[in-house]
């Protein structure tokens, strides 16, 4: 053995006994941390939120009115919703996770307490939220049927348009998909671009399209059993769905795919374009002037026969199930439910969302009160594609449903590769 | 470029000989003062857009779109975005970290570069290409693993994780960078000190670090805009929103469904300005630095 590589040796032996050491430390480090907890930790309980800028003064005056009770402290971080939602996987696994976390209902919600990571929030519901709808209570429920989320808010979908614009090119609300159609060719006939949506930058805008036409086409169940993976996408029920897409095709500007979300909103507001499916939270993204030109109607029926059913996704709180402060998050919980918090809460939401709380007190304008209305009517609601079939599943129905509006001749392609990846989504979670 | 080309080409009369070549020069000045226009208008107008922008209102480009000429003109925005995104909290924890790291690192990065490139240290190469490995590995593949072990260590969600991290990070590079600068420093400077006595850690402090200013400059003001600019680390290895550096503070300007492009892009130049003041007082020694490590 020569001189030199007596050396290497050394050192290599040396860094591996290195690593080892440091090894041992980190995960010695990691051992003491999982003591059964009893009694809450000292401190604040940690509030993370997507909800930043304007958009976070609701959760905000919950908070408050929370600490004068003085029963403890809330901490409330606000991280960007992008942050937030690539994060949250983290947050939950980490070793000590934030108390709880803004999210939303349903499979979204599901996926995280199959793998353990939720509190069971069931007795809150037993204790304070008896007063809730059993929709929302299957809603924030995980398959074995306990609790793990308390919902605070939803809000309605609609196709929104301009009530002067509808004016002036002579158009009523349309209520069935035949008459939208007619509607969308006479628009399309005085030069103004039918429908928009702002797919460079929100390409799960599309998604919206798809839920409806399925709902209004296959019905709510079927919907939800395509998206919890009990169908295949690659099958005959759903092209019915894209042939229906297609229909709406020649409506959409031929630059759709590159139209900017506050591009599509302009257009919106100038007349560029007569409609838009969209949340609630279109409302406040229009000048400010042009908000009470705003109206919406219900998206049409397309076979009478399938139970009306309507999008309202739901937002709420989920807890971690590491959380060292339980019965903090709980009482917090109980408070941002009630018909107290939900005032605080919704009234800081600029009229875009609906109280969960039947008793909340809230002040409705003429739109929340039409959504609610249509809500109510509605046989059965859904939340939206990402909050129904699980967060992961968005990216491959965007992919395919842009892919569907530049190529609408290559379904077949599409479906097939949408399926696989769905498959393979699920397999891997 | 200026100073030398266009007063020959302009005072010279146009000789018969000399006409073909200084019509040439000519052509030539003017084409590579065009194009360079275009290109330097081309790298701006980005910069341009963002700095309109943020002076445009909420109203202005939401009927308009973000493209079309401004229609208002507004400070409210920079208001907005100094209060919602909480800039000053933000600018504060920023400065925090980066100052710390960038002495840190350099001194630390100056220390190695020192023993590596005026002492026979056994295997100096391969230190220095290990080193160097570390920064060549892809981030977002250690992410995990960093922040998992940073919550084991309990630093998890501290500003001190962040100086440790971005430190690490940083001194493969500077060492590289600071070992071909220091190799260039003539050997007879510390014999001599040494001949008169100095012990290594004076000749380091008192001979060779002095020398090596330009490229400390340089290096100080790259590395600022580097970790300045960080966005990656801060977002993963802190929870806390009162902790989050300003670059994460921008982006929770933006909303869930409603963003307003205008106090996004005030958020962005205020976050620009450290940045830019830094690389002004630095500009020299930055261009200069550029050509660090190029002539050996």
């Amino acid at each position: 053995m020569t001189r030199k590589s007596q050396h290497w040796l050394a050192v290599t032996g040396l860094a591996l006994a290195a690593t080892v050491a440091l090894a041992g430390c980190v995960s010695t480090g990691g051992a003491g941390s999982s003591a059964a907890v009893t009694k809450d930790a000292a401190g604040p309980l940690v509030l993370q939120s997507r909800f930043t800028g304007a958009e976070k003064s609701g959760l905000e005056a919950v908070i408050k009115a929370f600490d004068k009770k003085g029963e403890g402290k809330v901490q409330l971080n606000s991280l960007p919703t992008t942050t937030f939602d690539t994060q949250l996987p983290s947050y939950l696994t980490s070793k000590n996770p934030p108390d709880v976390y803004t999210w939303y209902a349903g499979q979204a919600t599901r996926d995280f307490a199959d793998q353990g990571l939720l509190l069971n929030l069931s007795d809150v519901w037993k204790k304070s939220l008896g007063n809730y709808s059993s929709a929302l209570k299957t809603l924030s429920s995980t398959s074995s049927g306990e609790q793990v989320f308390v919902p605070s808010d939803y809000y309605w979908w609609g196709v929104y348009y301009s009530k002067s614009e509808f004016k002036k090119l002579g158009i009523t609300p349309p209520k069935t998909w035949n008459d939208f159609l007619t509607d969308s060719a006479k628009i399309k006939a005085q030069g103004v671009t039918p429908i928009t949506m702002g797919l460079s930058d929100n390409s799960w805008l599309a998604a919206a399209w798809f839920d409806y036409l399925d709902l209004r086409i296959n019905g709510a169940k079927y919907h939800l059993a395509l998206l919890a993976g009990k169908h295949s996408y690659d099958s005959a029920p759903v092209r019915k769905v894209f042939a229906a897409m297609k229909q709406i095709l020649p409506d959409l500007s031929p630059s759709i795919l590159g139209t900017s979300y506050n591009q599509s909103i302009s257009d919106l507001s100038t007349g560029n374009a007569a409609m838009y499916l969209a949340g609630a939270f279109i409302e406040t993204a229009v000048p400010t002037a042009e908000r009470k030109d705003l109206g919406f109607f219900q998206f049409p029926i397309i076979d009478p026969s399938v139970p009306v059913s309507e999008e309202a996704p739901t937002d709420g709180f989920m807890v971690s199930a590491k959380t060292t402060r339980p019965t903090l998050a709980k009482e917090f919980l109980e408070f941002a439910a009630s018909a107290k918090g939900q005032s605080l809460l919704l009234n800081g939401e600029d009229g875009i969302s609906l109280a969960v709380n039947p008793s909340a007190t809230q002040t409705m304008d003429a739109l929340s009160t039409q959504g609610k209305n249509m809500l109510q009517s509605a046989s059965q609601v859904t939340q939206f594609f990402n909050r129904d079939a699980g967060d992961a599943q968005q990216t491959p129905a965007d992919t395919a449903l842009t892919q569907f509006i530049a190529e609408p001749n290559n379904l077949d392609a599409i479906l097939k590769a949408w399926q696989a990846s769905a498959v393979k989504l699920r397999a891997g979670s | 470029m200026t100073a030398s080309h266009i007063p020959v080409a302009a005072t010279r009369p146009w000789g018969r000989v000399r006409r073909g070549q200084s019509r040439k020069r000519v052509f030539g000045t003017v084409g590579f003062h065009l194009s360079s226009s275009v290109i330097s208008l081309l790298w701006f107008a980005p910069i341009l857009l963002v700095v309109v922008t943020s002076f445009r209102s909420f109203n202005d480009i939401a009927l308009n779109g973000i493209s079309s000429l401004p229609h208002s003109f507004t400070f409210a925005t920079y208001a907005q975005a100094w209060k919602l995104g909480g800039l000053a909290q933000a600018l504060t924890n920023s400065m925090i970290v980066t100052i710390p790291t960038v002495l840190l690192s350099l001194f630390l990065a100056a220390a190695a570069a020192f023993g590596l490139s005026r002492y026979r240290i056994p295997f100096r190469r391969t230190i220095l290409l290990i080193m160097l490995a570390g920064n060549l590995l892809p981030v977002q593949t250690i992410l995990i693993p960093i922040a998992r072990i940073t919550q084991d260590l309990n630093i998890f969600d501290t500003l001190g994780a962040l100086v440790a991290v971005q430190t690490a990070f940083g001194l493969g590079f500077y060492t590289f960078v600071l070992y071909g600068f220091m190799r260039s420093i003539p050997t007879e400077l510390q014999d001599a000190a040494s001949i008169d006595g100095a012990s290594p850690v004076r000749i380091f402090l008192q001979i060779v670090l002095p020398l090596t200013r330009p490229a400390l400059s340089a290096l100080g003001a790259l590395s600022f805009t580097w970790i300045f600019n960080d966005l990656l680390w801060s977002i993963t290895l802190i929870q806390t929103s009162s902790k989050l550096p300003t670059t994460a503070a921008v982006l929770s300007l933006q909303g869930e469904y409603v963003s307003s492009w205008s106090v996004i892009a005030a958020g962005t130049v205020i976050a620009a300005i450290p940045s830019a003041i830094v690389f002004f007082i630095f500009q020299k020694s930055f261009v200069g630095g550029l050509a660090l490590g190029s002539v050996k």
